[in-house]
């Protein structure tokens, strides 16, 4: 009876593990990256034709659908266009990922990887007359390639995900021809198509990958449960409702939030080691003593203890020599993560608790303040100053003069008070 | 019957009585305005002696009668008046049971003798004292001199008109704008300097060694008078403030409510901060109840017009400067804006309680660096709702400032 029910209870918990492997839920993100007007204007739309528990019914049928061991963004979005047909529902597919989002089902960086799985396909083709597309030679390595090509359902697209299957096939191109330009790899396309090598819908899916640059390696839905499930068997979540809108901010210049910068730019290991940097510095921060020892051979010779505010410095200061050392681990190859960076890895594995994040984030503008209009403008105003006060003649020579005095006087306070500070030692 | 007499005498000496009288109070703009206010807690219906404070001219030990002259009717009124808004204000606010249960306070308006450990008023004859008030600690007096033991007491001193050449006087604010003047001084001369140097070029480039022509006497002048006229200026800046500015000073303390309340603020944290000597953190905190008190941050800068020491202003953003730790250089409005900062940080109900629950980590001897952000850490660490992100803002805060 005993062994039944350990063989029961090892059963479930198989079965759950396999229920959690196919499960994209939000456990970790706050408001959505893709609340921008625009997106909340596909999504409204979207809620027209089809109710949010609707969306989410079909979208977890569609993911029962997929192998849980290889999850396809392909096949997925695929599947869940083919429900959305036969119930007759017409909607903007975005606006119903969107909706989808909207119940917690998935999270922003299986979100944004569903969404780039679906421009990719959606892309349209340059209506290229067939003169202007230049024709590759006969060369023993286009000639090779045309075999790839010819052969890429059944070598690539067999068993991986769309994406997977074009970054092995561009490889293989790569071996046959590693200075291959993309208009080359075009017009052997065409020309597979014209000799009939591939279908049409396979010209299309190829042209479209080739247009959206898939070869560049990107994060896949395979590779982001991959590295979840690493970080969530060593790190368990403390607090499975936490979640924190800090990770779902848009990084400047990147059209990305945080969290999922951090899964498309670093490994579950690099993740780790970067949240573990956190650890320290939180340690270092909470830390009630701090004492400096100097030692002639065993002999403790002086013991320095660091006032409050000396504490603090130098856990800041303790901070960023990690992270100068983290970028010459093997793991990182001379790469210096973005402190930024270092915050959300930390929340990713629990060290920073969604409250803290945005006080320890903050501490970035100690030594990176962030410049106010007027001091950038200053550095104008003084540079065009200096010149004014020769080109002004008298009386009005003293205008120039009194603005470089003014932005001297203002924006030079704003360094670092303890530069020159003999009484402090951090 | 008899029963009911005594009852009716013990009634009528407990009972504390109300009565009106003019008073200096802040208006909403927080200007002095003379006004009528009613006096609470008054045992005596003939002077100011009521259940918390008796207040006595210089060194008698006789209540002010209500019928004195009215200069001194309106200074006891009005020390009365805001020593028990500051008594409530402790009482009711922060609950403190310390300042509940303190006896009885003696409070002399007035008073121009030094105080003397020993014998509670210094000899007449050592130097009377003006335009300032003290909090004294408690003492046992000394019996064989015929001096009765007394409690802690506030004394306000009378005002007396004082020549600014008097006052020893370093301006933080001149001495800023000194320096400012001394840079654009600088830069003019520059100026001139450039401009001399590109006509020069100028000269030699276009007439090939005829260039002295072209060195007019206008633009000489023009050149070199800018020069002369800024240093000038420079030179005769210090007779020239001394001619325009304010030449008497005067302090009556006994008139302004947030000295009343500084005052008071002393006695009441004299739990912790023993009344033994004046430093920056004790002036500070004192300073920062005050401002509770008077419910406004424009304490610091209201002082700033009458008092000795320069530079008070809530508001201004000071540096930390080692000397800060010292007495003759401690600045207590340093600890006050600094303090001011922090209850900004925590919140006006979390920043007051945080605040009188700081004092429990200080001494008389604390030191700014030291104790005192060490007390505020550990203040937060347990009274704080967040701790950690509460402690991160305060200290990058404190960076800021240069601590």
């Amino acid at each position: 009876m005993r062994w039944l029910l350990i063989c029961l209870s090892l059963l479930s918990m198989n079965l759950l593990a396999q229920e959690e492997g196919t499960s994209l839920r939000n456990m970790r993100e706050g408001t959505s990256f893709y609340s921008k007007r625009m997106d909340l204007y596909i999504k409204n739309r979207a809620a027209k034709r089809l109710t949010i528990s609707e969306a989410q019914s079909l979208f977890k049928e569609a993911l029962k659908k997929q192998d849980s061991k290889s999850l396809c963004a392909y096949s997925l979005n695929q599947d869940a266009l083919q429900l959305l047909r036969e119930r007759a529902i017409d909607v903007n597919f975005k606006g119903f990922l969107y909706l989808v989002r909207d119940t917690n089902e998935i999270d922003d960086v299986s979100l944004g990887i569903l969404l780039r799985a679906h421009e990719v396909k959606t892309s349209s083709l340059y209506d290229k007359n067939e003169e202007h597309i230049i024709s590759p030679d006969n060369s023993e390595a286009n000639l090779a390639i045309l075999k790839l090509i010819a052969s890429f359902d059944k070598r690539f697209a067999k068993t991986a995900c769309f994406d997977e299957a074009y970054r092995s096939f561009y490889q293989e191109v790569l071996k046959a021809d590693k200075k291959i330009k993309s208009y080359t790899l075009e017009g052997l396309l065409h020309k597979a198509r014209n000799e009939k090598l591939i279908s049409d819908h396979l010209f299309v899916s190829l042209e479209q990958a080739r247009i959206n640059e898939l070869q560049n390696p990107t994060l896949t839905l395979t590779s982001y449960m991959q590295k979840v499930r690493t970080l969530r068997i060593q790190y368990p979540l403390r607090d499975e409702k936490e979640q924190s809108n800090f990770v779902t901010v848009k990084i400047k210049k990147l059209k990305m939030s945080r969290r999922q910068r951090l899964f498309e730019s670093y490994s579950d290991l690099q993740i780790i080691m970067m949240g573990n940097i956190i650890k320290t510095l939180r340690a270092d921060l909470e830390a009630t003593k701090v004492e400096i020892l100097v030692y002639n051979g065993q002999e403790v010779r002086r013991r320095l203890e660091l006032e409050p505010m000396e504490r603090f410095r130098f856990a800041i200061k303790s901070l960023r020599k990690e992270r100068a050392r983290l970028s010459l681990n093997t793991f990182f190859n001379g790469r210096s993560p973005d402190y930024m960076d270092l915050m959300v890895a930390s929340y990713e594995i629990g060290i920073i608790p969604a409250s803290e994040l945005e006080a320890v984030g903050s501490l970035e503008e100690i030594w990176n303040p962030k410049k106010s209009f007027w001091d950038k403008a200053g550095v104008w105003i003084k540079t065009l100053s200096s010149v004014a006060t020769i080109v002004i003649p008298p009386p009005y020579g003293f205008i120039p003069a009194l603005a470089i005095v003014v932005i001297e006087a203002t924006a030079g306070k704003k360094k670092d008070p303890n530069t020159n500070d003999p009484s402090v030692l951090f | 019957m008899k029963k009911l007499f005594f009852a009716a005498l013990i009634l009528s000496s407990t009972f504390a009585e109300a009565r009106s009288f003019k008073a200096v109070v802040r208006s909403n703009l927080n200007r002095a305005d003379e006004a009528m206010v009613e006096l609470k807690d008054l045992t005596s219906d003939k002077s100011f002696d009521g259940k918390y404070f008796k207040i006595v001219i210089g060194k008698s030990d006789e209540a002010v009668k209500f019928d004195a002259e009215e200069g001194v009717l309106m200074r006891a009124a009005t020390v009365y008046h805001h020593l028990t808004t500051a008594r409530n204000y402790f009482v009711q606010k922060l609950k403190s049971d310390y300042v509940s249960d303190t006896p009885k306070m003696v409070i002399r308006i007035e008073h121009k003798n030094q105080f003397s450990e020993l014998g509670h008023f210094a000899n007449d004859n050592l130097e009377p004292q003006f335009n300032n008030a003290l909090t004294i600690p408690a003492g046992k007096g000394l019996a064989s001199r015929g001096v009765k033991p007394w409690g802690t007491e506030i004394w306000f001193r009378p005002k007396k008109k004082v020549h600014i050449s008097e006052l020893n006087t370093n301006g933080l604010a001149n001495q800023e704008f000194k320096v400012l003047l001394g840079s654009f001084r600088n830069q003019i001369h520059m100026q001139s300097l450039q401009r001399f140097l590109a006509q020069t070029v100028q000269a030699f480039a276009t007439d090939r060694g005829q260039g002295l022509e072209a060195f007019t006497m206008e633009s000489l002048v023009r050149t070199v008078g800018s020069s002369l006229i800024m240093e000038f200026g420079y030179q005769f800046i210090d007779p020239i403030t001394k001619a325009t500015s304010r030449k008497w000073y005067w302090l009556d303390t006994a008139l302004v409510p947030e000295i009343i309340y500084h005052e008071y603020a002393h006695a009441a944290l004299s739990d912790h901060l023993v009344l033994s000597h004046s430093t920056a953190i004790i002036e500070g905190m004192a300073d920062f109840f005050a401002g509770q008190i008077a419910g406004s941050p424009k304490l610091a800068k209201h002082i700033k017009k009458h008092n000795t020491f320069n530079g008070k202003n809530a508001k201004r953003k000071q540096e930390y400067m080692i000397q800060f730790e010292m007495g003759e250089y401690a600045n207590t409005d340093f600890v006050f804006s600094l303090l001011w900062e922090v209850k900004n940080i925590l919140g006006e109900e979390k920043g007051e309680k945080f605040m009188f629950e700081l004092r429990k980590r200080l001494t008389t001897n604390s030191t700014i660096r030291g104790q005192l952000l060490e007390g505020i850490i550990q203040t937060c660490d347990a009274i704080c709702e967040e701790p950690f992100n509460d402690k991160i803002k305060i200290l990058k805060a404190l960076n800021l400032r240069g601590i």
